[in-house]
């Protein structure tokens, strides 16, 4: 399966289904046992354990079920925790925070710890924290499995708007298919397998990542 | 190494609040029991191969409170990448390697250990006061001298070695995809 560049692609499916082994193996975080994956025209069975840091601070982010915001690290800590080991200056690093909290809408929480805020903010600042080293892909696993449905609709609606403006690749694993409705293209798996397409882009037109 | 991380883990580990407490304290004893038998050693004595015949009472005393705070210094590696699994593997997840976990755990270890011996430094500077400015309370003897003060420091410093060791070994065997399974 080939993913399109600057489009939202949800895969769903019931639990146990291999969606997020299928996400794992697509992020590089597990190599297929079958096939390959190409990443940027990389094969990901090639890239070393040493390179992947690198890799994934540059082209990926990740935004979890249960948020995975450091504890002890205030919100803009947290968002601009993926630029720490890069070269970019503290100041840099902070505006870049800034401008991502100011994107989703949480600049005045930015000196707040996570567990003051509510989960729908959580997630918010999940997303500042993958959007801010500007990846081409931002995998997602289960986002909006922990949050209320009116707090699922906000952080898609907020996906969805942040994909347009910046036109970073989003690949969305959820057992909802509901959310479907914001996606350019929905992928239903069932025992690891691709039981429906919708969305697909034909071979000529597709951008493979 | 870069200091910027180093500097977060000093910070991290003071807003771990109990756990920066209790190993604070747990340092600042472990400092005050090797400073005891350090109290009247020089660092004259302790190039002296006669301070190391084991025969001397102080070096005994000292070899245990060593060897104690290795085992301490290990015991809070351990805790520290036990407690923090699920972070350093959501760190790897967005692009933090190895070093930069490392450079992390090792500000929040030395900060920790820092602090128990400030501790003791600042009983020292107390005890100091009470002996020149209170004259009926005799508490000369428990007076640390520079010497011995700089010793434990260095002794503290040096036994965290371990710890950092013990903490780099599971650091390294924390993958990044652990962070996709805490569901």
């Amino acid at each position: 399966m080939g993913i399109k560049a600057g489009k939202i692609t949800l895969i769903a499916g019931p639990s146990g289904c291999g969606k997020t082994t299928l996400l794992n193996v697509l992020s590089g975080l597990d190599q297929p046992t079958t096939g390959r994956v190409i990443f940027d025209g990389m094969n990901t069975a090639q890239i070393t354990e040493k390179d992947f840091p690198e890799i994934r601070r540059e082209k990926i982010g990740f935004i979890f079920q249960d948020f995975n915001l450091i504890r002890d690290m205030t919100v803009i800590e947290n968002v601009e925790s993926p630029l720490w080991p890069t070269r970019l200056k503290p100041k840099v690093q902070e505006e870049k925070a800034i401008a991502v909290l100011r994107a989703v809408d949480l600049i005045d929480r930015k000196d707040h710890r996570p567990f003051q805020l509510s989960g729908g903010e959580q997630q918010r600042v999940a997303i500042a924290r993958a959007l801010v080293n500007s990846p081409k892909v931002i995998f997602c696993d289960e986002p909006t499995g922990n949050l209320d449905t009116e707090s699922g609709e906000e952080f898609f609606q907020l996906l969805k708007k942040l994909n347009q403006e910046s036109r970073t690749t989003v690949v969305v694993v959820t057992h909802n298919p509901l959310w479907k409705k914001y996606a350019d293209r929905f992928v239903e798996m069932v025992d690891g397998r691709i039981t429906k397409d919708f969305g697909k882009v034909s071979k000529s037109k597709k951008e493979e990542e | 190494m870069s200091f910027r991380i180093f500097r977060k883990g000093m910070f991290l580990s003071i807003r771990s609040k109990y756990r920066f407490i209790s190993f604070v304290v747990v340092y600042s004893a472990l400092a005050w029991l090797i400073a005891v038998p350090l109290r009247n050693v020089t660092f004259a004595d302790m190039a002296s191969p006669s301070f190391y015949s084991l025969q001397d009472p102080t070096s005994i005393r000292l070899i245990i409170t060593v060897i104690a705070a290795i085992i301490i210094a290990m015991l809070y590696g351990f805790l520290l990448s036990f407690f923090r699994k699920m972070e350093i593997a959501t760190l790897k997840c967005i692009g933090w390697g190895n070093t930069h976990v490392r450079t992390l755990i090792i500000g929040e270890i030395l900060f920790v250990s820092t602090v128990g011996y400030l501790l003791l430094l600042e009983l020292d500077i107390h005890i100091l006061g009470i002996n020149q400015y209170v004259p009926y309370v005799n508490v000369s003897s428990l007076i640390f001298g520079g010497d011995a003060l700089l010793l434990t420091l260095i002794i503290i410093v040096f036994c965290q070695i371990p710890g950092v060791l013990v903490a780099n070994y599971r650091i390294l065997k924390v993958r990044p995809i652990v962070a996709l399974k805490a569901k």
